[in-house]
């Protein structure tokens, strides 16, 4: 299967001020995006992803390294042909009607006259905005003008949609329909890149993720690559001890919590915590459930942005 | 082509919804009107105040309009990140500034069709017949198109690099330091000082010479102005516009849109 995003050793450094301070916003990424795939890239504000994305879309030029849509190199005109954007807070022209929005837009990826006219009604129903059309762009909520960034994402119905962020501003129900919307073109064979750092939208979307991390990218692969699935810890809940049954416990346990309900014991590995119900069983208590806790995306991000050292990211020249 | 000019399309129609458009004619409308009352002040000479007024209300509040706008919608499209979703389409920096410039000169070229038609009401109303309507005329306020390109390319060239204040002050030293210029240039020209030429030929490069694509007195005081001539300046305007227009486009290319 032939590569939708190739990216090979791109980094990026701003030149800020009269003094040109750099500031290293990313750094020799290598990345590739499968044709067909639901790329999730993750990071915290500030790690690089819309650097990333701005490059690929012809917005900011590299300063290093090089990237590859569909083969065509990019910031060439023609990279872009293939790609639907989606931009981080997208803002349009705000006296414009939503079908002039994606009229000016179809134009842009070479759509004319009827066919236009057909294709711009389907998307804006397609994101729930077909009520609005007499709306212009001013009177939008920040969740239909993100909805009318998607409708020009998908207008000119793109194999790879390029999305940075596209669950900002949008409520629980926008979200679950944009969630929606992404796994839906991703059924249909459309292969998706979208950036965010809400990583629970990444575990229920994605097959693909990266994690990029002050600028580098730390990890990438499938998402059951990326979570190990190996045990974390056992948790164990019971009641009925007595003083010294727990104390007992406790001393085998990582941690332990006295609730309204009973005792919270954390135990490093299962045969710890196998051990630990014996003895609960044995002192005539109730076990409550036993519950083995497996690392997730969060954690193990979480986990690598602590073990991952904060390079200085800007330095006077 | 065709997306060059959807983006001038798009750009006409934002200009045509700013206010400062409409507020900017309105003077120049108003100010042309005034004159049919304040030529009464003179004696002999009430064509020519009225034909001087209109043009040179014509002339400064088109240029105005060209700034302004051509600064605001520019640097609007980058600060409020407008242009994020139209560069991420299959359009070149080029088409993009180049659709800019187009809807920015149309929207100019509009406010001329108005203010030569005020004008032309204002001149027959005083005369009462429509023999003033020839060549002087149409040079008049046709070369003051292409002052207005050479404005509207001074403005976009700027604001694709740097802020919309500082691109407002650069254009308008421009148009300032061009208009003085072709005041002093023969003056230095005659002068003894060699040094004085080599200015003026680096100054003809560098400084546009707005006096060359003023034709007023051809209007006001009926100057003989020959169709060559018109086109030969109305081809240099357009040419220094331009210039201007292909280093704007290079300079927008380099930009990170960040």
């Amino acid at each position: 299967m032939r590569d939708a995003v190739h990216v090979e050793g791109l980094g990026k450094t701003y030149r800020l001020g009269l003094r040109r301070r750099r500031l290293v916003a990313l750094e020799a990424l290598d990345l590739r995006v499968a044709e067909g795939s639901v790329f999730g890239f993750v990071g915290p504000n500030g790690a690089g992803k819309s650097t990333t994305i701005k490059i690929l879309v012809g917005l900011v030029k590299p300063t290093t390294g090089e990237a590859t849509i569909f083969g065509e190199r990019v910031p060439e005109t023609g990279s872009r042909r293939a790609v639907g954007y989606l931009p981080e807070n997208p803002s349009f022209h705000d006296f414009l009607r939503p079908l002039e929005v994606l009229s000016l837009m179809g134009h842009l990826s070479g759509m004319r006259g009827p066919p236009l006219r057909r294709r711009c009604e389907e998307v804006l129903s397609l994101v729930g905005l077909g009520q609005a059309v007499d709306l212009t762009v001013r009177k939008f909520s920040k969740g239909m003008v993100q909805r009318l960034g998607l409708a020009q994402a998908v207008l000119h119905d793109p194999p790879l949609l390029i999305l940075d962020e596209p669950m900002s501003g949008l409520d629980p129900i926008g979200r679950a329909e944009v969630r929606d919307l992404i796994l839906d073109l991703g059924r249909r064979g459309k292969t998706i890149f979208f950036s965010t750092h809400i990583l629970a939208d990444v575990e229920s979307i994605c097959d693909r993720a990266g994690m990029l991390l002050h600028g580098r990218l730390v990890r990438h692969g499938t998402l059951s690559e990326l979570l190990d699935g190996s045990i974390r810890s056992v948790e164990l809940r019971c009641s009925g001890l007595s003083d010294a049954a727990a104390t007992g416990l406790s001393q085998l346990a990582r941690a332990s919590a006295l609730g309204p309900d009973g005792w919270t014991f954390s135990f490093p590995d299962q045969a710890t915590a196998n051990e630990a119900v014996a003895r609960v069983v044995a002192a005539g208590g109730r076990v409550a459930s036993l519950v083995p806790q497996r690392e997730n995306l969060e954690q193990s991000f979480v986990r690598l942005a602590k073990e991952e050292p904060s390079p200085p990211r800007a330095m006077a020249v | 082509m065709n997306r060059t000019l959807a983006i001038a399309g798009n750009t006409l129609r934002e200009a045509l919804r700013e206010r400062l458009l409409y507020n900017l004619v309105f003077f120049a409308v108003a100010v042309t009107v005034a004159s049919l009352t304040v030529s009464r002040l003179t004696l002999g000479e009430q064509f020519r105040i009225i034909a001087d007024v209109a043009t040179s209300s014509t002339q400064v509040f088109g240029l105005l309009i060209s700034v302004f706008l051509g600064v605001s919608l520019v640097s609007r499209d980058l600060d409020r990140r407008t242009c994020y979703a139209l560069l991420a389409r299959p359009v070149s920096r080029t088409e993009f500034v180049l659709g800019k410039f187009v809807g920015l000169l149309a929207t100019a070229g509009l406010n001329l069709l108005v203010m030569a038609a005020v004008s032309a009401l204002a001149l027959l109303s005083y005369r009462g017949d429509a023999s003033f309507l020839g060549s002087g005329y149409l040079a008049a306020f046709g070369l003051m198109l292409a002052q207005f390109a050479v404005a509207v390319a001074l403005a976009v060239l700027f604001a694709s690099f740097t802020t919309s204040t500082l691109a407002t002050i650069f254009t308008l030293s421009v148009l300032a330091s061009g208009f003085l210029f072709s005041e002093v240039r023969e003056f230095w020209l005659s002068a003894q000082q060699a040094e004085m030429k080599q200015l003026v030929h680096v100054l003809d490069v560098f400084l546009p010479n707005m006096g060359l694509l003023d034709a007023k007195e051809a209007l006001t005081y009926g100057d003989p102005v020959t169709l060559g001539s018109t086109l030969t300046r109305a081809a240099y305007g357009l040419g220094y516009a331009a210039v201007l227009m292909t280093l704007a486009a290079a300079a927008f290319s380099r930009k990170d849109i960040r």
